[in-house]
This record gives structure tokens, C-alpha cells and sequence, in this order.
């Protein structure tokens, strides 16, 4: 859920119990004024009845018109202080009953007792009240209206930058040279967020970079102590009264030699790619450069005593020369090493598509794995367990697709591109 | 013949020395930049085995300053960086061949003797080496006046094996001569015994001796001493 609609939820929720509360509480409020203001004048209109009597010494005369009605009536109950209640009256000719209220109070009158009520009709304050009600009610929608809209175009305009900054950090890899950039903000918490943030980044890229300079230097470093072994182990074999088992163990040492240079040298290469320290792509006519390579390794075939079928079509590839014939050395090589004595090997190509299938130990292999590194199938444990990775590597800064599958007992390298 | 080789680490170059020595080349070592610019100025050699990294500055800057010398020497660079950049860098600065390390020395003597022999004798590009005659202009092989058809691999082999003759070469070596980068994809190295095979017997069925004699396990070693020239 976006933040500017989570916020959206709660205010609203809020807001609306605000407005009911509001409405509810405005209209008591409203009416409770009123009353109380009916209720006085009430009380004045009492005061003024009494003093009507006591200076004309006659009794108001009963009306009931206009807002106010007067009822006069003998009795010989006193009240002794006046009360105002609710009343109500039913008119017939409009069927219709008016509400009020009416102040009771008794008057002395040459020794009669008199009592008197002062009504006056609540419909004005009914009214009154329904109209601040509906005022205040409107005055909060079109407050809520007003919010929405600036939630819906202020706010998000507001979080325009930190939308920006996530853009500009989903594109962040740490393998690519560049600093990233922010845009800039003026307010200071996106201001803040993004100075830290490059900062981070900045750092985390230059750690890398020295990292990879560390990993590239240091296999450059194994060069010239592998050198020297090699050297001095071509030179020791010169000298010839060697006894088997010396043969043997010089046999053994000079082979680990020459393991360890090609380990260095593929991790060289796959730090290269990775780098990508080799030059631009082209397009590259992928039917020739595959017929030349198979030519390259029909010998190795025959002297391993492979047969091999090649299912050529044309197609196009982009890709670096240097690390198209690499990669195809490794696909073939993977698919000759792998293989068994009078084994097979098909090479398919068609537009945007290369398989190169082998035949081998009949078992699948794990095909999540089978491209990562020093991944080794259990039979055969002479290699450095890098070719494929170092495939995929090519494949990565080439847009290749590398896939893998067992079937029909062929072990299938597929390769699929746009 | 007479070398230099300018390379900062004396083990290496001691063995450079040791086994090119054999080949009767006379090796001058170098183990910084100043050195090896004092050795340049005052000497004149054949062929020159340059390191690129070196204490005191870049070999890079050393050829730049023969170039400005006019030395003629041949010249082979030897580096840890496998990095085509400086492949190139070197080539255009006037080196004449590029040795990435680990390299066997076996492959450094072919390097030497290609670049020698491509300088010193111009216009007289044939071996003769006991019953043999090698035409390195028309890729020819005679042994007295028959000639030998040889495959692209097996004349490739051929030479190597001259290069380095009365030397046992070992198998990896010869690999990673005949098939370069190749080699090092990890295959069992048997099938070079195959052309090894072939060769051996195209030249004892054209009245050579036995000249490539098999080492139990080292590798091979190929017996024959250079016909002195008349």
C-alpha cells in the first residue's frame, strides 16, 4: 500500500467521525443557545406581565397570535417560583401540532388568585438550528473535498522526489563505474535521505572496486611465483637419471602447476568479463564463426573418438568476437570433456538459437547449479568446474539467455537471444 | 647469440638463464629499470626478455627509449597481465612477441630462437639440422633431398621440437604450443601422442634416425645436432 493512501485511509476515517461528531454536537450546542435565549425572553415577558399588573391592575389580555400567547385562568394553587416546560398544541385546520414552551407563574389580583402562561413557538429555533447544522455539516464536506484534492496533487507532488530517488537506486549496480545522482530537493528530510544515500552508495562502489582490484592484483601476483615453480621444474627435468617414483612426483607437481595457472587464468577472465574490460559488441554472422570452430576441434573429436553432427541455419548474434570464441571453447570443450568413448556431440543452430548437446553419464544434471561456480557432476573432477560459469558470465553482458536440459539421454546446452 | 633478460625476479631469471644457456645463447640479466637502460646503452644484443612490471618504472618506457636508440634487437615481452590493452601497447611500441605468465620455458626457447632466426638470417630462412633441412619460407621439410609431407600441427611440432632440441619437452608444454588457450580447457593431453606418433614415423620412413625418443612420463626429447654450416 502506497504511503499518500494508507495516510488517505486514516485521515478519512478520522474526518468522518470528525464531521459526525460535529454535526451531532453543533446541532445540540445550537439548539441548547436558542432555548436558553426563548427561555429568558420567557422570563422577561413574565416580568413585564407582572408589572402590567401591578401598574394597570388588570390582567394582560389572553393572546394567541404572534409569537407570543398569553392564557390567563382562575385558580387557587400558587406557584411559588415559575417553571417552564414543553408544551404543545394541536392545530386543527392545518392538522398540525406546534411546539413550544410555556412559562407558568400565578399573579395576585384584587384578592384573586390568577394564573398565568407565556408560550412561545420553538419552529423559529428548529429552524435556526437546522440551518447552522447544515452550514457547519457543508462547511466540513467541502473541507474534506478540498483536503482530497490536495492529498491527491499536493502531496504526491511532495513525494516526487523520494519516488525519484528509488528510480534512481533500482538502476544502482554496484559493477558499474558511475556515481549515481540525485536529483536535488529543498526539503531538507529528501535533502538528507539523499546525501546519505549517495554517500552510501559511493562507498559500498568503491569498496567493491577495491575488492576486485584486490582479487584482479592478487591473481596477477600468483603469475610470477607460478612462473618461477614452472620454470624451475622445466629446468630440474633436464637432468635425466630420474628414478620412477622421482618421475612420478615431478609428474604430480608440474601437472598442479599447470591446474593452478588455469584456475588463475579463468578467474582473471571471469573478472574480466564481469568488468567488462572487453570491447563493444558487433554483429556477428554466428553459422561461419561456428563452422570455423568446429573445424578447430574436429581433431580433439577424433582423437577422443567422438562422432558429431552439425545442424547449421543462418544467424546473427551480438556479441564481442573475443568473447563469442571463448564462449564457444568452453560450450564445446564442456560438451567433449564430459562425454564418454564413442559419445556424441550435436551442434544445432538456428535464428536466436544455439544447442549443443552431448552424450555423457546418464544421470541430469542439476540445472540451477550447473552454471555456477566450481559446480562439479560427482564422475569427473578434472576440470576447475569454471567453463560454464564463465559462459554464463558471457552470457550476462551479452543479453544470452543460458539454459540447461536432460533428455533422451543427451545432456542439452541451449542458448536463446533477441 | 647474445640476450638480455630484464625481469625484477632473480629466481626466474636465473632459470631463463640456466635453461637458455643450453641452447648456447648467452644470457645478460637485469633486474630494474636502470639497469636494464644502462645494460641497453652500453651492450648490443640479439634478443631482448622484457618484463612489463619492473621496480624503477615500466617496460613500456624501455622500448619507447629503444625505439629512440634504434636498437635492433628482437624483442619478447613477458607479463602477468594477460590484458589485450597491453598486448597491443606493446606490439605498436616495437616488441616483436608477448609471453603471458606462467609460460613454460620450453615455449619462451621457441619464442627466442623464431625471433632470431626472423632477425639475424634474412633471406636465409632454412634449418639444417642433421639429416634434415627445414624451409621456413615454404614450409618445407626435406630429409637429404626427399621430401616430407607434414600436417599444419605436425610441421608446427616439428619446429618446436627443433627449438628446443636435445631438451625434454613436456607434454603440457607441447599442448599449449600446438593448441594454445585450447589446451588449458582441461582435456587429457594423450591425443598429442597421436601426432607425435605420426611425425616420428614420416621422418624414420624417409631414412631419419629416430630422432623424438618418449621419457616415461616427462614427455619427449628430440636428439639431433645442427648440421655445421659449410
Amino acid at each position: 500500500m502506497k504511503l499518500i493512501v494508507h495516510y488517505n485511509r486514516q485521515n478519512f476515517l478520522i474526518l468522518t467521525l470528525l464531521f459526525i461528531f460535529s454535526g451531532i454536537s453543533s446541532y445540540l450546542l445550537t439548539k441548547q443557545v436558542l432555548l436558553y435565549e426563548l427561555d429568558e425572553s420567557l422570563e422577561s415577558s413574565m416580568e413585564r406581565a407582572k408589572a402590567y399588573v401591578r401598574v394597570s391592575r388588570n390582567l394582560p389580555s389572553s393572546t394567541v397570535y404572534d409569537n407570543l400567547r398569553i392564557v390567563t385562568t382562575t385558580t387557587n394553587k400558587p406557584i411559588d417560583s415559575p417553571y417552564i416546560l414543553y408544551s404543545g398544541e394541536y392545530y386543527p385546520e392545518n392538522n398540525h401540532w406546534h411546539l413550544g414552551r410555556t412559562l407558568e407563574f400565578t399573579v395576585y389580583l384584587q384578592g384573586q388568585l390568577y394564573n398565568i402562561k407565556i408560550s412561545k413557538p420553538l419552529e423559529g429555533i428548529r429552524h435556526i438550528t437546522y440551518a447552522v447544522v447544515a452550514i457547519t455539516m457543508a462547511m466540513i464536506l467541502l473541507l474534506l473535498a478540498i483536503l482530497a484534492i490536495i492529498n491527491r496533487f499536493f502531496i504526491s507532488r511532495l513525494w516526487k522526489p523520494f519516488y525519484e530517488t528509488l528510480y534512481s537506486l533500482k538502476n544502482f549496480r554496484l559493477s558499474n563505474r558511475g556515481t549515481i545522482e540525485f536529483k536535488k530537493s529543498k526539503i531538507d528530510e529528501f535533502r538528507i535521505m539523499n546525501e546519505h544515500l549517495s554517500m552510501v552508495t559511493s562507498n559500498a562502489s568503491k569498496e567493491y572496486h577495491l575488492l576486485k582490484e584486490f582479487t584482479e592484483n592478487a591473481s596477477h601476483e600468483f603469475q610470477t611465483p607460478l612462473t618461477i615453480i614452472r620454470s624451475k621444474l622445466d629446468v630440474l627435468i633436464q637432468q635425466e637419471n630420474f628414478t620412477e617414483e622421482q618421475v612420478e612426483l615431478l609428474t604430480d607437481a608440474y601437472g598442479a602447476v599447470t591446474k593452478l595457472s588455469a584456475l588463475s587464468h579463468s578467474l582473471l577472465l571471469l573478472t574480466k568479463i564481469e568488468n567488462n574490460q572487453f570491447g563493444p559488441q558487433q554483429a556477428l554472422n554466428l553459422q561461419d564463426v561456428i563452422q570455423r570452430k568446429v573445424s578447430q576441434f574436429e581433431e580433439i573429436w577424433e582423437d577422443c573418438q567422438l562422432s558429431y553432427q552439425l545442424q547449421v541455419h543462418p544467424a546473427t548474434i551480438q556479441i564481442n568476437p573475443d568473447l563469442l570464441d571463448i564462449l564457444l571453447n568452453n560450450l564445446f570443450s564442456n560438451a567433449t570433456r564430459h562425454n564418454q568413448p564413442n559419445g556424441s556431440i550435436q551442434i544445432q543452430l538456428q535464428d536466436k538459437f544455439l544447442r549443443v548437446s552431448n552424450t555423457g553419464i546418464k544421470v541430469a544434471l542439476d540445472g540451477e547449479k550447473v552454471f555456477s561456480r566450481f559446480y562439479k557432476s560427482t564422475v569427473n573432477n578434472h576440470n576447475n568446474g569454471l567453463g560454464l560459469s564463465i559462459v554464463r558470465q558471457i552470457c550476462i553482458s551479452s543479453q544470452i539467455s543460458p539454459y540447461y536440459e536432460y533428455a533422451e539421454e543427451q545432456h542439452h546446452f541451449m542458448l536463446r537471444w533477441t | 647469440m647474445k640476450l638480455l633478460i630484464i625481469e625484477d625476479e632473480q629466481s626466474l631469471t636465473k632459470s631463463i638463464h640456466s635453461y637458455l644457456l643450453q641452447s648456447n645463447f648467452l644470457c645478460d640479466a637485469a633486474y630494474h629499470y636502470e639497469e636494464g637502460k644502462e645494460k641497453l646503452d652500453t651492450n648490443a644484443y640479439d634478443c631482448i626478455i622484457l618484463d612489463i612490471t619492473l621496480p624503477g618504472g615500466s617496460g613500456l618506457d624501455l622500448l619507447q627509449h629503444m625505439k629512440r636508440r634504434k636498437v635492433t634487437a628482437g624483442v619478447i615481452i613477458i607479463s602477468a597481465r594477460n590484458s589485450l590493452d597491453d598486448k597491443i601497447a606493446g606490439l605498436e611500441l616495437g616488441g616483436d612477441d608477448y609471453l603471458t605468465k606462467p609460460f613454460h620455458l620450453a615455449e619462451l626457447t621457441a619464442r627466442v630462437n623464431s625471433i632470431i632466426r626472423r632477425k639475424q638470417f634474412e633471406g636465409n630462412n632454412i634449418i639444417a639440422l642433421d639429416k634434415l633441412t627445414v624451409n621456413m619460407l615454404d614450409k618445407t621439410v626435406k630429409s637429404g633431398t626427399d621430401e616430407i609431407h607434414l600436417t599444419k600441427k605436425e610441421y608446427k611440432l616439428l619446429l618446436y621440437f627443433i627449438s628446443n632440441r636435445n631438451r625434454i619437452v613436456t607434454k603440457e608444454a607441447i599442448a599449449e604450443h600446438l593448441w594454445e588457450e585450447q589446451a588449458s580447457l582441461g582435456y587429457s593431453l594423450d591425443f598429442i601422442y597421436t601426432h607425435i606418433k605420426n611425425l616420428r614415423k614420416k621422418l624414420m620412413d624417409k631414412g631419419c634416425p629416430d630422432y623424438i625418443k618418449a621419457l616415461y612420463g616427462m614427455g619427449y626429447k628430440f636428439a639431433a645436432d645442427e648440421t655445421p654450416r659449410a
